[in-house]
């Protein structure tokens, strides 16, 4: 049967959500595509001369040092997640569906506190004085509190507590799907438990693996708030730099220069990512 | 005992409060295309998941060449199964799926390609090792699954409704292709199937399961012209029944006084009640009093079926249902409210011995 295709229905349907996102998102995006090639004016604001002096900046070996630790820091903490959702993952899909959705429950709970909150908890708990260091002296497995708050391992700690159901969500999605023969007739054809996971479930879940780490990465790498309460200044992200240039430095056109670099990696690395897929199948 | 591959003592599954499988005791022999046959839900694909290790039985003990294999995962186990959906990987090429078993034994790469191009050459599906399962058709994605078990030579293979997916016509090929391939590999094959026509055509025997226990064992004609319980009677083709008190006997047989009318059969067994059955092909039916049989009846045919090897009459015989079955001809040779006769002898029937 051929479809006819109502413009009215697409207007309906898809419409609304295309004007907001024109609005609140093509456009803002546009503003920051003409600022990032302008010049800073004399008292802040943006000066409407063009210039490509904001992405030689980039170049600068102190922003370069940051782009670095950025990458590493959300590298590091999409495999954290990864590892740590990937069981938790298989678990909850692995239990009878009424089980199954409690733990989800569970997952998605900490969603209920603002995220700014769960993080100043962290600085409770992490700080010198902090829960965490009157266990450890308190047990007598440290004699002394060690400073645990605003190095890297507390940046580590915060991304990945804030950004794992993130991981496990879209894992459980396609772990669920998974058809539990294949783990069978694998396991009939002589793979052991490793060699099945290896062979038959890594692969039959790679889009939910591929998913989370999008979603894991991706936020991890523009996060500020977690680097600012837990890294203090010692451990700044790309974030913290971006904000500083908008609010404190008041460089626009600069933070709106790092802003698209970062955003041309990311989508880079997704294209890479497709090409690799599409390669494979 | 050598030449027996699978057996089975006092098996027992139990999952929380349900007994799936309630005292199973089986024997396969080496060789053997042996058949699992029953209702959907009696067990029999329970029995077949704890002999491949995908299940572990509450009780009773599993031997493979004589050897207890209760404690062995399934990957240690010397059999390989066929599943009903048939469980091709989707991310592999055919030939991946069918040397996946080969691989994990690590056996040398040029012995895998070998054996694959073998396995594959003798389900006909050469010149598809590239293809993608999502890319096969049911009845090629059956003979991949097939291939994947058998590549690896295992002392028993497996079949889980392994046609079960498959088109009427398709099916009928892929049973005589199955028991074809079964006596060049001459390897055991344990089959299940709810389908007793299928069971009865491409089986050496059958085991007819009914709520958790075996029935009865025995091969095809054995288990349809004598079947041991009215289950079996009831499950393997149709059959008149006639179920009553024993009211005479004597030169090895007896009668039976079932809904008005009296019928004999042979049989040794003394007992107060008895179940005598007589298949509709053994009833003869004519317009005239069939001579040389015991037993002559006239009635008005109620029904006539056409199904094309032949014609099924259902006679009203004193208010009870006769059914017979005469073979060819082309046409339906008695209009339904005509006057026959129905008649057969002692012979035709036979005793189910169950209490």
């Amino acid at each position: 049967m051929e479809r006819k295709r109502d413009p009215w229905k697409a207007a309906v349907t898809a419409g609304p959500a295309a004007v907001w996102l024109t609005v609140f998102f093509l456009a803002p995006l546009g503003v920051i595509v003409i600022y990032s090639f302008c010049e800073r004016g004399t008292y802040g604001g943006v000066s409407f001369r063009m210039t490509f002096e904001n992405y030689a900046r980039l170049l600068d070996p102190v922003y370069l040092q940051v782009g670095f630790r950025s990458f590493r820091l959300a590298a590091e903490n999409t495999l954290l997640c990864l590892l740590l959702g990937y069981p938790l993952a298989y678990f909850i899909a692995s239990q009878r569906p009424g089980v199954r959705h409690v733990l989800l429950v569970l997952v998605i709970i900490p969603f209920w506190t603002d995220f700014l909150m769960r993080m100043y908890a962290w600085m409770f708990i992490l700080r010198a004085e902090g829960v965490l260091n009157a266990l450890l002296t308190g047990l007598g497995i440290t004699d002394h509190p060690t400073e645990l708050l605003f190095t890297e391992g507390a940046v580590t700690v915060g991304l990945a507590y804030g950004y794992l159901p993130y991981m496990v969500l879209p894992l459980y999605a396609s772990i669920e799907k998974l058809d539990r023969s294949l783990v069978e007739a694998a396991r009939d054809l002589g793979a052991n438990a490793f060699r099945t996971f290896q062979e038959v479930i890594l692969p039959a879940t790679w889009p939910g693996v591929l998913a989370g780490c999008v979603l894991v990465f991706v936020p991890s790498l523009g996060a500020f708030v977690t680097p600012d309460l837990l890294g203090g200044a010692r451990t700044p992200m790309i974030g913290n730099l971006i904000k500083t240039q908008f609010l404190t430095a008041r460089d626009w056109p600069f933070g709106a220069a790092m802003s698209l670099a970062v955003m041309v990696c990311v989508a880079g690395m997704l294209a890479l990512n497709r090409l690799a897929e599409r390669r494979e199948t | 005992m050598a030449d027996i591959d699978v057996e089975l003592v006092d098996v027992v599954k139990r999952f929380g409060a349900v007994t799936a499988v309630d005292g199973v005791s089986l024997q396969v022999k080496r060789g053997e295309f042996f058949a699992l046959l029953g209702p959907s839900g009696c067990g029999k694909t329970t029995i077949l998941r704890m002999i491949a290790g995908l299940e572990t039985p509450t009780a009773g003990a599993v031997l493979l060449r004589g050897a207890h294999i209760e404690g062995i995962p399934p990957h240690r186990r010397d059999v390989n199964t066929v599943f009903q959906s048939y469980a091709l990987f989707p991310h592999m090429s055919v030939f991946d799926n069918v040397a996946f078993g080969l691989r994990m034994k690590k056996t040398a790469e040029g012995e895998v390609r070998r054996r694959v191009e073998e396995a594959l050459d003798l389900i006909q599906m050469s010149g598809y090792e590239g293809r993608r399962p999502r890319e096969l058709s049911g009845g090629q994605q059956q003979r991949v699954a097939l291939a994947r078990a058998l590549v690896n030579r295992p002392a028993v293979l497996l079949l889980d409704e392994p046609l079960g997916a498959l088109d009427l016509k398709l099916r009928r090929q892929m049973q005589r292709e199955l028991k074809d391939i079964q006596r060049r590999v001459g390897i055991t094959f344990l089959f299940v199937t709810h389908d007793q026509e299928e069971a009865m055509s491409i089986s050496d025997r059958i085991a007819v399961v009914q709520g958790g226990r075996v029935e009865q064992v025995g091969p095809p004609s054995e288990v349809y012209e004598r079947p041991a319980t009215r289950f079996v009677a009831d499950f393997i083709g149709l059959s008149n029944r006639f179920e009553g008190r024993v009211v005479g006997r004597g030169d090895g047989r007896i009668v039976v006084e079932a809904g008005g009318v009296r019928v004999s059969a042979v049989s040794g067994t003394v007992r107060e009640c008895a179940c005598i059955l007589v298949r509709p092909e053994r009833v003869r039916v004519g317009t005239e009093a069939p001579a040389g049989v015991d037993h002559v009846f006239s009635g008005a045919v109620r029904d006539a079926t056409y199904v094309g090897a032949g014609t099924f009459y259902a006679v009203d015989v004193g208010g009870m249902d006769v059914l017979c079955f005469t073979a060819g001809n082309g046409a339906v040779r008695h209009a339904e409210g005509e006057r026959v006769f129905v008649g057969w002898s002692a012979q035709d029937g036979h005793v189910i011995e169950e209490q």
